[in-house]
C-alpha cells in the first residue's frame, strides 16, 4: 500500500520525550513554579488590598462596610488560584517551548496521563473548601442584611425618566433630595412610574431595580455623616446619564428639621396655592 | 521579515481602529439644527431681591410641533404632527449667578400626573411662579369644570397639568440644584392651535442660575405614547427635553 504522506513514525519515536520525566528535572520544574506561585500570589494579595480601596466607592452604611470586606476576601481567596494558574501558564510557555532553530519534532502523541489521587484530592478539597467559604460568607451576609431593626425609617423611593423622588410617608414629605438620619435602619420601598430604572444610593452600598406595579425593599444602616449620590443602574431612556440625586447623611436632630421644614412647608403652601391658582367660573 | 512586518501593521491597523472609534466617541455631540436662545439682559443691577444681573428668556410649550407660530416661524424643525414641542428652542444659554426670570407661554392641553410630586414649584424664587391665561380651561377632574388661572401659585391641581419644566445640573456642575414648575392645561383638551389667540396660560418665574456648566430639562407630564405616555415624543430629543447653559 503506498501513501503520498510522510511517515512520521521514526522521527517521532526519536523525537518523542521519555515518558517517564527525570526526577532532577521534574523537581527543578516544581520549584520554579511553586516560587513563581508565591511571588504572583503576594503580588495579587497586594493588588486586592489596593485595588479594593481605590476603586470602590466610599463606605457610608454597615451594608457598604459588607461589600467591601466581601470584595476584598473574595479577592484574597482569588488571588492563590489566579496566581496558580498564571504560575504554570507562564512557566509552561516559556520553559517548554520549542527552542528557536531545534529540529525537535512534536510527538504524535502526548505522554499517558496516570492518576494522581493526591493531586486529585487537594484539588478537589481545596475547590469545595473555598466555594463553601464563598457561600456562607454570602449567606450571612445577605441575612445580616434581613434583619429589622426595630424603629427603622420607611422611604418611599419612585423613580420615573429621569427624576427620582423621595417620600416620607410618616412624615408626608416628598423631596427630590435623599435624606437619612445617622445610625437608624432606613427601608427603601422602590417602584417606577414607566420602564425599569435601577435604585442605586451608592455609597450606602445597596441596589435593587425599581420596576413599574411592583415595589421592591432594600434596607441599610447609615454609619457615617456625609453626602453620597443615587443613581440610576439601570439604561432607561435619553436622559438616564443624568438621572440621579443627591443623598446625605445627617444626625437625628438635622433630620427631625429636614421633616420639619419640607413637612411644614408643603401643608402651607399647598393650602394657599390651589386657592390662588383656581378663580374664576365653576 | 516578512512576519515581523506583518505583525507590525496588524498592530499599527488595530491602534488606529481603536483610536477612530475613540476620537468618535469623545467627538460626538448633538448637533442641533435648532439655535440656542440666549437670555437677554436688562439694565437693572438689582434683581431677584439681590443686586444682580437680571435676565430674561420667553419661550412658549406648543401642542403640535409642525406648526407655526405667530410669529410664522416653525415650532420646531422637523417637528412631528400631534407632537407636543417647547419652542422656538430647545438649549437655552444664561450668565452664571445671574436673576434669570422665564417667561414661558403654555398652548398645550393636559391632564393628571402620574406622580403628583411635581404639581409644585420647587427652586424658584420664593418657591413661585405667576400665571395668567386668556381664557377658562378645563380640568379633566373634576372633568368639564373650568377655571381662569391668574395670580401667584406654589402649586396646582395634579389634574390640572399641561407640562413640566424641570431641570437638574449635570453631575458635578452644582449638585445642589433643582427646579421644577408644573405649567398649568389651556383651553379645552382639544388644542392643536400654536397661535397668540389661541388658548393659552402665560407663567412667569425667576430663579438664580448656578456656576457655569451645563444643565438637563425635560418634561415630567407624560405627554407621550406609549410605556406610561413616556415614549414617543418624551423618549425624543428635542422636543420635551433639552439643556441650558450656563456661561
Amino acid at each position: 500500500m503506498s501513501s503520498e504522506h510522510p511517515d512520521l513514525s521514526a522521527d517521532a519515536t526519536v523525537a518523542s520525550p521519555p515518558l517517564k520525566p527525570d526526577a532532577k528535572e521534574n523537581k527543578k520544574n516544581v520549584t520554579v513554579i511553586a516560587a513563581l506561585w508565591l511571588v504572583l500570589t503576594a503580588i495579587g494579595i497586594a493588588l486586592s488590598i489596593w485595588l479594593t480601596s481605590a476603586l470602590l466607592p466610599s463606605s457610608m452604611s454597615t451594608e457598604m462596610g459588607g461589600v467591601r470586606s466581601t470584595v476584598l476576601v473574595f479577592s484574597l481567596a482569588a488571588a492563590p488560584v489566579v496566581a496558580f494558574v498564571l504560575a504554570t501558564s507562564i512557566y509552561s510557555l516559556l520553559a517548554w517551548r520549542k527552542a528557536p532553530g531545534s529540529a525537535d519534532v512534536p510527538p504524535p502523541d502526548a505522554p499517558p496521563l496516570r492518576g494522581n489521587a493526591a493531586a486529585t484530592g487537594i484539588w478537589l478539597l481545596t475547590s469545595s473548601v473555598l466555594v463553601v467559604f464563598l457561600l456562607v460568607w454570602g449567606l450571612s451576609e445577605w441575612s445580616a442584611q434581613q434583619v429589622v431593626q426595630p424603629n427603622d425609617l420607611v422611604v418611599k423611593v419612585t423613580g420615573q425618566q429621569w427624576i427620582w423622588n423621595f417620600t416620607y410617608p410618616d412624615a408626608k414629605v416628598d423631596s427630590h433630595a435623599l435624606v437619612v438620619p445617622l445610625g437608624r435602619q432606613v427601608q427603601f420601598n422602590v417602584t417606577s412610574l414607566d420602564v425599569t430604572h435601577g435604585f442605586w444610593p451608592v455609597q450606602l452600598g445597596q441596589q435593587v431595580d425599581a420596576n413599574p406595579g411592583l415595589v421592591t425593599t432594600i434596607r441599610v444602616t447609615p454609619t457615617h455623616l456625609g453626602h453620597f449620590v443615587v443613581r440610576c443602574s439601570q439604561l432607561c431612556g435619553l436622559y438616564h446619564a443624568y438621572m440621579y440625586a443627591q443623598g446625605d447623611v445627617v444626625t437625628a436632630k438635622a433630620f427631625e428639621q429636614f421633616l420639619e421644614h419640607h413637612g411644614a412647608s408643603a401643608a402651607t403652601s399647598a393650602k394657599v396655592a390651589l386657592l390662588a391658582a383656581r378663580q374664576g367660573g365653576q | 521579515m516578512r512576519r515581523t512586518i506583518g505583525a507590525v501593521g496588524f498592530v499599527a491597523l488595530l491602534s488606529g481602529i481603536v483610536a477612530l472609534v475613540g476620537l468618535g466617541f469623545t467627538n460626538q455631540t448633538y448637533h442641533s439644527s435648532i439655535g440656542t436662545l440666549r437670555a437677554t439682559t436688562s439694565a437693572a443691577t438689582t434683581a431677584c431681591g439681590k443686586p444682580m444681573v437680571a435676565q430674561q428668556l420667553s419661550f412658549a410649550t406648543y401642542a403640535d410641533s409642525s406648526g407655526t407660530n405667530s410669529a410664522g416661524q416653525l415650532v420646531h424643525p422637523g417637528g412631528n404632527p400631534n407632537w407636543p414641542s417647547y419652542g422656538p428652542s430647545n438649549i437655552f444659554s444664561v450668565k452664571a449667578h445671574a436673576c434669570v426670570t422665564m417667561t414661558i407661554t403654555q398652548f398645550d392641553s393636559g391632564g393628571a400626573l402620574n406622580n403628583p410630586y411635581f404639581d409644585s414649584i420647587q427652586g424658584t424664587v420664593g418657591d413661585v411662579a405667576t400665571m395668567v391665561s386668556n381664557q377658562p380651561s378645563v380640568s379633566g377632574c373634576p372633568s368639564g369644570q373650568s377655571f381662569t388661572y391668574k395670580g401667584t401659585y406654589h402649586q396646582i391641581s395634579p389634574c390640572d397639568v399641561g407640562h413640566t419644566f424641570t431641570m437638574r445640573a449635570l453631575p458635578g456642575v452644582d449638585p445642589g440644584f433643582f427646579l421644577s414648575v408644573p405649567l398649568p392645561l389651556a383651553g379645552n383638551g382639544n388644542n392643536e392651535c400654536d397661535l397668540d389667540s389661541c388658548p393659552k396660560v402665560t407663567v412667569t418665574f425667576s430663579f438664580i442660575s448656578g456656576p457655569k456648566g451645563t444643565y438637563a430639562w425635560n418634561c415630567e407630564f407624560p405627554c407621550g405614547l406609549n410605556v406610561g405616555n413616556f415614549g414617543a415624543v418624551m423618549s425624543a430629543y428635542g422636543y420635551m427635553s433639552g439643556y441650558l447653559h450656563v456661561v
